[in-house]
């Protein structure tokens, strides 16, 4: 995969994010996961967006390091560089398979699975323990100053438990837009969305649209 | 005058259940109706008193150029603009792989300066290669109908209108090959304007953009007249320009939309099918209210003898159509106005004479001659789709078997061990992005397979649950096994919207996809369905409807379906 720089006028361009969410969709498919499971990255990373984290990013490294095998399905021990899958987990965790207050190891990029425990948490904050990092969550958002250098952790051990004392801080800021500074993320992302994609053959040129009638009358 | 239902117990009449509407072949045959979002915009237009001007004419001899149209509601301001292009005729093309157009738009969100309109001037004309903004809603494309374009430009040229029949058989200048809203290529989210009382309902914007463009064709053919014999050139007559509505070539990239948005699916029909169970529902009539029904079926009877089509199926359908209009005709002339239940009744007698193209034309006229009891519901023909995309983890694998067992109990008529009942497969194609369909045993397309095939999907989930036990969660299920999240998630969907699935095999062999294409056409409001082949088809657009310098003074909703002859 090669990152080409930005064209001049990518500059200006900034992604909905409906289009983002429905990228995140293609590239974890195309990464390997199942359908639905692809659907709750969408959900997950359109969330870190509106709520000022750079959930792309983090999606970006997650579905690179995917490729190399070393993903643990739950309840098997992950240990060494064996990890948890964030969106497998999250998943589970919204779904309510796993308990409301828990302690897990080795979980890959961690920041996608805020979203899922911030939907399951509503209103009401919880404590979420990412290594030394400690964040609140809630459907509002991510209750902390140090949200960003949450992206930087590859890898932590997750601990959940009611916040005893949530900080007082503003809720961050809702946005609807993803920068044109992801630019670079988004072109890693298509080349992962480019997997869903089916080569073209002559034949499905023309029989997969159902074009061979005149269309210029 | 109330026109509720004097009765006010529960209804007699329940809603037609899903395993009637929701199969392809009557899906497929859905006509227009005062619900189709056309003519709910142009309702609200109109009650709102809207202003509309055009604001910049900057096009050459050459029809280079570009233009912009202001809509300007009570509240807020949208501009459409057109680019004007010089297309060589070999590069014209309908298919989305078209890189080229005769012109380009999209709908601004206010006023736009000249500053907007450069920077959309190096984007749109390129389409899916350029990118808008939050400050745009839609982006759109549109190509010279060869057959009616320069036979209008030199008609006017020459001082002459063009004539009716020629206009008819095509029904538009110019065709749009794609309107695109709603985040797409960087347009705001739906979520930024889907409070706007102005867009209460689906695919406002969008069509707000159609109608305007409808103005530009009819302005650009009068430019190009002008153009051509400055002293001798006139304008179209209004009767005549009336007939001209905006054409569309839709294929496959919008038929994954209805199995995409559940939710929304439901909510169409939900209100098409509640307006219907309204009429039936009301007790009495009058001798006048059901002439006016056979007026307004005679009236479709003269749009279904324009419609032409070359699609041999279509052809059979339309045919059927005509038949089934005049036999209503003579039906209702003959009905007894003082029957109780009437309109319950003529809807029975449809329901046993009429083809399904005929039945649903009915539907549509009941619909349409009952404007108070039933113009309330165009404000529920949306929906939050996220709202239902969370899944419940804590309902019990029990109670998922029995909803798998109800909601898809259609299934147990397919057979999917059957080579015939897998033969196709929904695909992306790498070339342009689009959705494709393909031949499962001929084609190597099966690892690319989008989740398009709920059926044979709801059987799968169906089957891995049986070795479950019942009294636990479905979380745990979807733990172990999330290749069946996607339809787990649908069904839960479908428990609460019975009318947000499809109940037919979306893979079949035999399966038309236009038949998707046409429901969703036909909740937009489009007209003359003309299949190209079983994947795309061509529809007119708002042929008849009001200009906006006639929208005051006219009613659109009187003008859906042609005029008699007086």
């Amino acid at each position: 995969m090669t990152i080409t720089p930005p064209p001049d006028d990518a500059r200006h361009s900034s992604w909905s994010l409906g289009e983002t969410a429905a990228l995140a969709i293609k590239a974890a498919r195309g990464a390997g996961m199942p359908w639905g499971l692809a659907d709750e990255t969408g959900f997950a990373v359109s969330w870190l967006h509106a709520h000022g984290i750079a959930g792309l990013s983090a999606l970006c490294r997650y579905l690179s390091w995917r490729h190399n095998d070393r993903l643990t399905q739950w309840p098997d021990h992950a240990t060494g560089d064996r990890c948890y899958c964030p969106i497998a987990l999250g998943t589970a965790y919204l779904d309510g398979a796993l308990p409301d207050s828990l302690s897990i190891n080795n979980i890959r990029e961690p920041v996608l699975i805020l979203p899922f425990i911030a939907k399951r948490s509503g209103a009401r904050p919880v404590q979420v323990n990412l290594d030394q990092l400690c964040l609140h969550v809630s459907e509002n958002g991510v209750l902390s100053r140090y949200q960003d250098t949450a992206l930087l952790l590859n890898q932590a051990a997750c601990t959940i438990s009611p916040a005893a004392d949530p900080p007082v801080i503003p809720p961050p800021m809702q946005t609807q837009r993803v920068a044109s500074c992801f630019y670079g993320c988004v072109t890693a992302l298509q080349y992962f969305a480019g997997k869903t994609y089916a080569p073209a053959t002559d034949e499905s040129r023309l029989a997969g649209a159902g074009a061979g009638l005149n269309d210029n009358d | 005058m109330d026109a509720k239902p004097q009765n006010q117990s529960a209804p007699i009449i329940a809603n037609r259940p899903a395993s009637v509407v929701m199969k392809l072949a009557r899906m497929g045959s859905l006509h227009q109706s005062r619900l189709s979002f056309m003519r709910v915009l142009l309702r609200r237009l109109k009650a709102e008193n809207w202003q509309f001007r055009q604001v910049e004419w900057r096009i050459d001899e050459q029809g280079v150029g570009v233009a912009s149209y202001e809509a300007i509601g009570p509240e807020r301001t949208y501009t459409l603009v057109a680019f004007a292009h010089d297309l060589p005729a070999e590069q014209r093309s309908d298919r989305v792989i078209a890189e080229a157009w005769d012109a380009t738009f999209t709908l601004h969100d206010g006023v736009i300066s000249q500053a907007d309109i450069a920077r959309l001037a190096a984007n749109v004309p390129r389409q899916e290669a350029g990118r808008i903004s939050g400050q745009e809603f839609v982006l759109s494309r549109a190509n010279r109908s060869v057959r009616l374009f320069d036979y209008v430009v030199t008609c006017l040229a020459n001082g002459q209108q063009p004539d009716l029949r020629e206009i008819e058989s095509v029904g538009y200048l110019m065709r749009t090959t794609a309107v695109y809203g709603s985040g797409k290529f960087g347009a705001a989210d739906r979520a930024l304007w889907a409070d706007r009382p102005e867009f209460a309902g689906s695919f406002q914007p969008e069509l707000l953009a159609v109608w305007l463009i409808r103005s530009f064709t009819i302005d650009i053919v009068e430019h190009m007249a002008r153009q051509r014999a400055p002293d001798r050139a006139i304008r179209l007559d209004p009767d005549i320009r009336r007939r001209i509505g905006v054409g569309n070539s839709t294929g496959l990239g919008m038929a994954p939309f209805l199995i995409n948005h559940p939710a929304l699916i439901h909510a169409w029909i939900n209100a098409r099918e509640t307006a219907l169970t309204r009429v039936r529902n009301l007790p009495a009539s009058t001798a006048e209210t059901i002439d006016d029904l056979a007026h307004l079926a005679q009236r479709a009877l003269r749009n279904a003898a324009e419609w032409t089509t070359d699609s041999l199926y279509q052809q059979n359908k339309t045919a059927g159509l005509r038949d089934d209009l005049a036999g209503l005709i003579v039906y209702l002339k003959k009905f007894d106005p003082a029957t109780d239940y009437p309109f319950d009744v003529i809807y029975e007698w449809g329901a046993r004479q009429l083809s399904l193209e005929g039945q649903e034309q009915l539907v549509s006229l009941l619909i349409d001659s009952h404007a108070a009891l039933v113009d309330d519901l165009a404000a529920t023909m949306s929906a939050n789709e996220s709202a239902y995309f969370h899944i419940d983890g804590s309902i019990t694998i029990g109670k998922i078997k029995a909803i798998l067992d109800d909601a898809y109990g259609w299934v147990k008529h397919i057979n999917y061990a059957d080579d015939a009942a897998i033969a196709r497969v929904w695909y992306v194609s790498e070339e342009k992005l689009e959705p494709r369909l393909g031949e499962r045993f001929h084609e190597p397309i099966e690892p690319f397979e989008q989740p398009l095939a709920p059926g044979r999907d709801a059987v799968a989930a169906r089957a891995c649950l049986d070795h479950w036990d019942d009294a636990k969660p479905i979380a745990s299920f979807l733990l172990a096994h999330p290749e069946h999240r996607h339809i787990i998630r649908r069904t839960q969907i479908v428990a609460s919207l019975p009318y947000a699935e499809i109940q037919d095999n979306t893979i079949a062999a035999e399966m038309r996809p236009i038949d998707l294409l046409r429901c969703k056409l036909s909740f937009f409001g489009a007209s003359k369905f003309d299949p190209r082949s079983d994947r795309w088809l061509r529809i007119t657009m708002y042929q008849g409807a009001p200009f906006p310098d006639e929208l005051a003074r006219l009613d659109p909703d009187d003008l859906a379906y042609p005029p008699l002859p007086s």
